[in-house]
């Protein structure tokens, strides 16, 4: 690819070639005629849009909206996950060898043609349901109108001056399907025409120099504090990147101005959740605390936070503890006890305990935090009662029906757990029963 | 009282090469699998999922880990990229033809 064949319309970095937008608006439309329109009777109303491809993924996503069917969003791609959103449920599939063979064709067909504006899609049409995990061990699915999602794009592009940017490529190292991705890399190119997204979800740091170097500059990195940890332990010859826009977990001041300095950008990050996505931003080597975006408005009550989106007036509440600044900054202090955030997964202490309890063979269980350190990911523990089975044998069992980041490390087999009188489990209780754990598996090697 | 089945459970002589024991020791100190012990790891054991039960943000710190110590870096379009990885004894085999440290 080289920088001379992109335009102000062009959309997409797509293997060997920059796709412009009356190509996009063939593909969306031969997507439309040739998967979605092929049921004669009983259309499927959701789609479940596995792409891995951010271009397939694009396409597929807007065929849907114009076909007034509704994208599900996969929290994860285990078998459990699929089955449970393809069960009793009116979805029809899309992956990347579904639609491949139409995003790959370079001729326009001139047949059903729709130029492309977001006044298409109607601002109340639920377009997206993504998920995260409830205390309960099922499930909470979170919809979003296409008016949400072009308002939350609309305060990002703001406050981050895209204006002031022409041309803009996005490479993004997180998929369309998280919350993060699914704003930066496939909302906000279809909000803003003309900014350029690059197919790719490039994962080691050589992957994403080399997707910045496909696309010409200035090139924004979508990212995480993981990627960023790695793009900065060995020499890479780092370019054209305007800004980097980080979330998923917080960075450290000392990570992002070596990320600054090295990466030769400014990094900036985005505070948000899969109910609402983007909430507030910083760039922390200049501010430390995190700026609210003007759609919203904050509280603290009895230590909850809660997010009230000022034009609807609907009340969100927030997994993190956090404290309210005078100057209407704000600070994160910590998580929801319950909850916990690895990998950009959000997951609940008590439905990984219920999972385990769950599990053939096991009679008791917890699962608790270990004390977390800045970036790196959060910890947790297991322990586990289960006569005749061992550690091995659970966890085995365990990777077949969680997702693997939060499997707990270390997972001990135990013959009891540490209850009070009351019935509880401390977690300062569960810490020292741990460490009184390895030692004794350490004097006994 | 706890007790580790672990160690009745799979108990086996270590059949582990010394680039083999090396990464293994790497990986249970780095990327938090202090419930593991070497002994109980096979080379062929997959270190994904199943097996080690590693996850994509430990396949990143792996990453690092060998490019700190062994000055190779990674790319995820490597056609072997899969294999690499598959298990302890592929890893090896990889880290050997492209250590640059």
């Amino acid at each position: 690819m080289n920088s001379a064949q992109i335009s102000q319309k062009s959309i997409a970095w797509y293997i060997d070639h920059v796709i412009d937008q009356s190509l996009f608006e063939s593909h969306v439309a031969q997507t439309r005629i040739n998967l979605l329109q092929v049921h004669a009777t009983k259309r499927p109303t959701r789609v479940l849009n596995l792409c891995e491809n951010r271009y397939h993924f694009l396409v597929a996503f807007t065929a849907s909206m114009l076909e007034g069917r509704m994208t599900m969003l996969p929290a994860n791609r285990s078998e459990g996950e699929i089955t449970r959103l393809t069960n009793n449920q009116n979805v029809q599939l899309i992956n990347d060898s579904l639609i491949k063979g139409i995003c790959q064709t370079v001729e326009v067909s001139s047949s059903e043609l729709v130029k492309w504006n977001i006044g298409l899609v109607p601002t109340d049409m639920i377009v997206a349901e993504l998920y995260t995990s409830g205390s309960t061990g099922l499930p909470i699915a979170h919809q979003k109108t296409w008016g949400q999602l072009v308002s939350g794009v609309q305060q990002v592009y703001k406050r981050f001056h895209f204006e002031r940017i022409a041309r803009l490529s996005i490479v993004a190292t997180v998929p369309p399907q998280h919350m993060f991705g699914f704003e930066m890399s496939i909302i906000l190119p279809l909000v803003y025409y003309g900014i350029c997204i690059h197919h790719d979800q490039p994962f080691y740091p050589l992957d994403i120099q080399r997707a910045i170097n496909e696309v010409s500059a200035p090139c924004i990195l979508v990212t995480t504090p993981t990627h960023l940890k790695a793009c900065i332990t060995q020499e890479y010859n780092w370019k054209n990147i305007e800004q980097i826009i980080s979330a998923t977990s917080p960075l450290s001041e000392e990570l992002a101005s070596q990320v600054e300095s090295i990466m030769r950008t400014k990094a900036k990050e985005i505070y948000g959740c899969s109910e609402v996505g983007a909430i507030a931003t910083r760039r922390v080597t200049k501010k430390t605390t995190w700026s609210l975006l003007h759609d919203f408005s904050l509280s603290v009550i009895n230590e909850d936070a809660w997010l009230n989106t000022v034009a609807t007036n609907k009340k969100t509440s927030l997994p993190d503890k956090l404290e309210i600044l005078s100057d209407g900054t704000f600070r994160l202090i910590g998580r929801a006890t319950d909850m916990v955030k690895i990998g950009g997964k959000r997951g609940s202490l008590a439905e990984l305990t219920a999972h385990i309890k769950s599990l053939e063979g096991v009679e008791d269980a917890v699962v608790f935090k270990l004390d977390y350190q800045a970036n790196q990911r959060e910890r947790l523990a297991a322990l586990v009662i289960a006569p005749g089975f061992s550690s091995r044998q659970v966890r085995d069992a365990l990777t077949k029906i969680i997702d693997s980041v939060f499997l707990p490390r270390p997972l001990y087999t135990v013959e009891d757990l540490p209850y009070t009188s009351s019935g509880k489990l401390p977690i300062a209780d569960l810490l020292t029963y741990l460490k009184d754990h390895k030692k004794e598996a350490e004097t006994s090697c | 009282m706890i007790v580790n089945l672990r160690r009745s459970f799979n108990i086996k002589m270590s059949n582990l090469t010394d680039l083999e024991s090396e990464l293994g020791e790497l990986l249970i100190t780095n990327l938090n699998l202090e419930d593991i012990k070497l002994e109980d790891i096979d080379s062929e054991v997959a270190l994904f999922n199943e097996g080690l039960g590693l996850d994509s943000i430990d396949a990143l710190e792996l990453g690092m880990l060998l490019s700190t110590k062994y000055g190779i870096k990674l790319q995820s379009d490597d056609p072997d990229f899969a294999r690499i990885f598959s298990s302890l004894r592929t890893l090896a085999v990889y880290v050997e033809s492209n250590r640059t440290s």
